[in-house]
C-alpha cells in the first residue's frame, strides 16, 4: 500500500546567475554587498540597510528606510545553518510595519555549475521538518493540484490511487 | 486624483515586488492588520497540520472522496487513537469536516485553508523570483565594473 500521497508545501525557487559560489554566498552574508541587491527596484524611495551577525545563532536584521528615516518595512531573523559557499539556513519573520506571527525558515542553496551557480531557494513554514529531514522524496504534488481534485469532484475515483504520482 | 492618495505615499516599485508588498507588508489600516493576523494564525495551523507526511496522505486521500475513520485509517499502520489524533489537528485547523450519518462519522475535505495556504507559496514565489533577478542583475553589475577596471589597468597609457 503506498502513503507516498505527498503535497509541497513550500515555495521552491531555482535560478541560474552567471558567477561562482564564492561571489553569490558573499552577496547574500555580507551586508554591504545585501543591500545593493535586496528589496530591488526601490529608486531611491527607501533604502535597504542590512545587519548581520553570520554565525549558526546569529541574527541578521533587513530594514528599508525612507529618506525621512522611517522605516518602511523589515524583516529578520536567526541564522540555523551556515556553509560557506554552499548551504545557508535562516528563519524569517516581518518586523515592520506590523509584525507577522508565521514564523518560516528560508534555504539557500548554491551549486556549482562550472563558475556559474544554481541558486535554490525553499521558503516554507517552520513547522516543517521535511526539506531537511528528506530532501526531495515524495514531493511529487502541488497544493494547486491538490486543490483541483477536491473541487474537480474526485470521488468517481478509483480509491487510493495515488491522485499526485498516477 | 491619480493613484493611491491614502496614507504615505508608495514607493516607487516594480510590479512584482509591488504585489508581495501591497499583500503582505504595506497593509496598514487596522481592519488589514487584523486580517493579516487572522490569515497569519490560519496560516499557521495550516501548515502546521500538513507538516506530517500521515496528515498529507491522509488529505490526499480524502481529496478523492469523503471516507468515514475507519477507511482512512485502514492504508496506516497504526493505532486509531492516533489516527484520530492527526484528525483532530486537521479538524483544527479547518482542512476536514465531519458530519455525522447515524453512527457513521464521514469525513470531507476543506479546500479553503489549502487555497490561503497556496497563495502564501504563490506570493513568496513571485518575491524570490525578483530578489533573485536583482541578485542576478548586482553581481553581473559587479562583475562589468572589475572587467572594466582590470582592462583600465591593462591598457598602456600615454
Amino acid at each position: 500500500m503506498s502513503l507516498q500521497h505527498e503535497v509541497a508545501v513550500r515555495a521552491v525557487i531555482r535560478r541560474r546567475i552567471a558567477a561562482p559560489r564564492e561571489r553569490v554566498f558573499q552577496a547574500w552574508t555580507e551586508a554591504a554587498h545585501l543591500q545593493r541587491w535586496f528589496f530591488p527596484s526601490v529608486n531611491g524611495d527607501a533604502v535597504p540597510r542590512a545587519e548581520i551577525d553570520l554565525r549558526v545563532g546569529g541574527r541578521y536584521r533587513i530594514a528599508m528606510h525612507a529618506p525621512d528615516g522611517n522605516i518602511t518595512a523589515m524583516v529578520g531573523g536567526t541564522y540555523y545553518e551556515v556553509h560557506p559557499p554552499e548551504r545557508l539556513v535562516f528563519s524569517w519573520a516581518w518586523e515592520a510595519p506590523q509584525p507577522d506571527p508565521l514564523e518560516t525558515v528560508v534555504t539557500v542553496e548554491l551549486h556549482d555549475l562550472q563558475g556559474a551557480t544554481e541558486v535554490v531557494i525553499t521558503h516554507e513554514h517552520a513547522a516543517d521538518p521535511a526539506a531537511h529531514e528528506h530532501p526531495g522524496i515524495g514531493w511529487n504534488c502541488s497544493l494547486e493540484r491538490l486543490i483541483q481534485l477536491v473541487e474537480g469532484g474526485m470521488s468517481q475515483r478509483p480509491i487510493l490511487r495515488d491522485p499526485c504520482g498516477g | 486624483m491619480k493613484g493611491p492618495a491614502l496614507g504615505n505615499p508608495m514607493p516607487r516599485v516594480a510590479c512584482y515586488f509591488f504585489h508581495f508588498f501591497v499583500l503582505t507588508v504595506v497593509s496598514r489600516p487596522i481592519i488589514v492588520n487584523l486580517m493579516v493576523n487572522y490569515v497569519s494564525d490560519t496560516l499557521d495551523r495550516t501548515f502546521a497540520a500538513l507538516s506530517d507526511p500521515t496528515r498529507r496522505a491522509m488529505l490526499a486521500r480524502l481529496a478523492q472522496g469523503d471516507a468515514s475513520v475507519t477507511e482512512l485509517a485502514t492504508p496506516f499502520a497504526m493505532s486509531l487513537p492516533a489516527i484520530s489524533k492527526h484528525l483532530r489537528v486537521l479538524e483544527q485547523a479547518g482542512l476536514v469536516e465531519r458530519t455525522r450519518d447515524g453512527r457513521v462519522h464521514r469525513l470531507h475535505l476543506v479546500a479553503a485553508p489549502l487555497h490561503e495556504a497556496a497563495a502564501w507559496i504563490a506570493r513568496y514565489q513571485q518575491f524570490w523570483e525578483g530578489q533573485l533577478t536583482a541578485l542576478a542583475d548586482y553581481l553581473q553589475e559587479v562583475h562589468s565594473k572589475q572587467e572594466h577596471t582590470t582592462q583600465d589597468a591593462k591598457e598602456p597609457k600615454g
